[in-house]
C-alpha cells in the first residue's frame, strides 16, 4: 500500500505548489550587484536629458504635433519606469544585502540609500537633469560602499 | 544552544485537514531555514493558527516580508514584544530576518507551518521567483 509521503510527493512531481515562500537569504539567493541601479539610473538621465532636448513643433503642424506628443510621451514613459527600477534595485540592496556590520562600515548608509530612492521620486516627479546627474552620483557612491563591503576593488564606469 | 525543533512530516489528519481546505500549501525556496526546512521542500501552513491566540516561540510561521509586501517568508518565531513579534531563520548565517528588518507587526503574520507536505528525494535548489 502506497504510504502518505509517497502521494504527497507524486502530488509535488505532478501538481506542485504554485504559491512560493522564501526562506530569506542573502547568499544562496542570488548575485547582489549595484551594476543594475547603475543601469537604470543612466537610462533616467538619458530619458531626461532627450526630454529637454526635445524642440516642440511648429504651430500648426499637426502631423509633427503628433509626432512629438508620440516622442515625448514614449520619453516621459521610459523615465518613468527606469526610475522605479533604479528605486527597486537600491531597496534590494538596502533591505537585503546590507547588514549592521556595514552600518558600523559606513555609518551614512541609511541616510546615502535614504536619499538615493528620494532622487528617484525626485526624477519621476520632475524633469531635473540636475537631479538625475545627483541620482547617478548617489549610485555611485553606493557602488563604492558595496564593493568596499567585499573588500573588492571595481572601478566605477558607465554605459553611456 | 539546543537544536532547532524539527516540522512533523505530513499525516493523515493534516493531508485531510489540506484536502477540506483548512491548509495551505507553499514551496520553499532560498536556506534560511535549513536544516528545519530545505529549497524545495513543500509545507502547509495553517491561516487560521492565530485568529484565536499569538503566535509562541519557537513556533515556524508564515508571514508577510515587512518592507516587500509581495514576499512571503517562512521564519521562526522568536521572541513576542508587545504587539510584535522577533523572527530568526534557523540557518543564521545565511538569513535575513528580524536582525535586518527589525520586529514585525502581529497583522503580518499569515498562519502557523504545521507540516512538511512533501520534501523531494532529491534536492534541487530552486531559483528564487522574479523579483519584480
Amino acid at each position: 500500500m502506497m504510504n502518505l509521503q509517497f502521494i504527497t510527493r507524486l502530488i509535488q512531481h505532478y501538481k506542485p505548489a504554485t504559491a512560493a515562500v522564501s526562506a530569506h537569504c542573502d547568499g544562496p539567493c542570488g548575485v547582489y550587484d549595484p551594476s543594475s541601479a547603475r543601469i537604470a539610473a543612466e537610462a533616467v538621465l538619458s530619458m531626461t536629458k532627450k526630454i529637454l532636448d526635445l524642440q516642440p513643433p511648429a504651430a500648426g503642424d499637426v502631423t509633427a504635433r503628433v509626432a512629438y506628443e508620440n516622442t515625448i510621451s514614449r520619453y516621459i514613459a521610459i523615465k518613468e519606469e527606469q526610475a522605479q527600477i533604479t528605486k527597486d534595485e537600491l531597496l534590494i540592496l538596502w533591505t537585503d544585502y546590507f547588514k549592521p556590520q556595514h552600518l558600523e562600515q559606513f555609518p551614512d548608509l541609511h541616510t546615502t540609500f535614504w536619499q538615493a530612492a528620494k532622487l528617484c521620486s525626485s526624477c519621476k516627479v520632475e524633469v531635473s537633469q540636475q537631479h538625475a546627474s545627483d541620482l547617478m552620483s548617489a549610485v555611485e557612491k553606493i557602488h563604492s560602499m558595496f564593493w568596499a563591503t567585499k573588500n573588492r576593488e571595481v572601478a566605477w564606469y558607465t554605459a553611456s | 544552544m539546543s537544536p532547532p525543533s524539527p516540522v512533523q512530516l505530513i499525516n493523515g489528519v493534516e493531508f485531510l485537514l489540506w484536502l477540506a481546505g483548512r491548509r495551505q500549501r507553499l514551496v520553499v525556496y532560498h536556506r534560511s531555514m535549513v536544516p528545519t526546512l530545505q529549497p524545495g521542500d513543500e509545507i502547509l501552513f495553517n491561516p487560521r493558527s492565530y485568529t484565536q491566540r499569538r503566535p509562541q516561540p519557537g513556533e515556524i510561521i508564515v508571514l508577510v516580508h515587512p518592507q516587500q509586501p509581495g514576499l512571503p517568508l517562512v521564519k521562526r518565531v522568536e521572541r513576542i514584544l508587545e504587539e510584535k513579534i522577533w523572527v530568526v531563520g534557523d540557518n543564521g548565517e545565511a538569513s535575513t530576518d528580524s536582525r535586518q528588518f527589525g520586529a514585525v507587526d502581529l497583522p503580518q503574520v499569515l498562519g502557523q507551518v504545521t507540516c512538511i507536505f512533501s520534501r523531494p528525494v532529491l534536492a534541487v535548489p530552486l531559483k528564487p521567483p522574479a523579483r519584480r
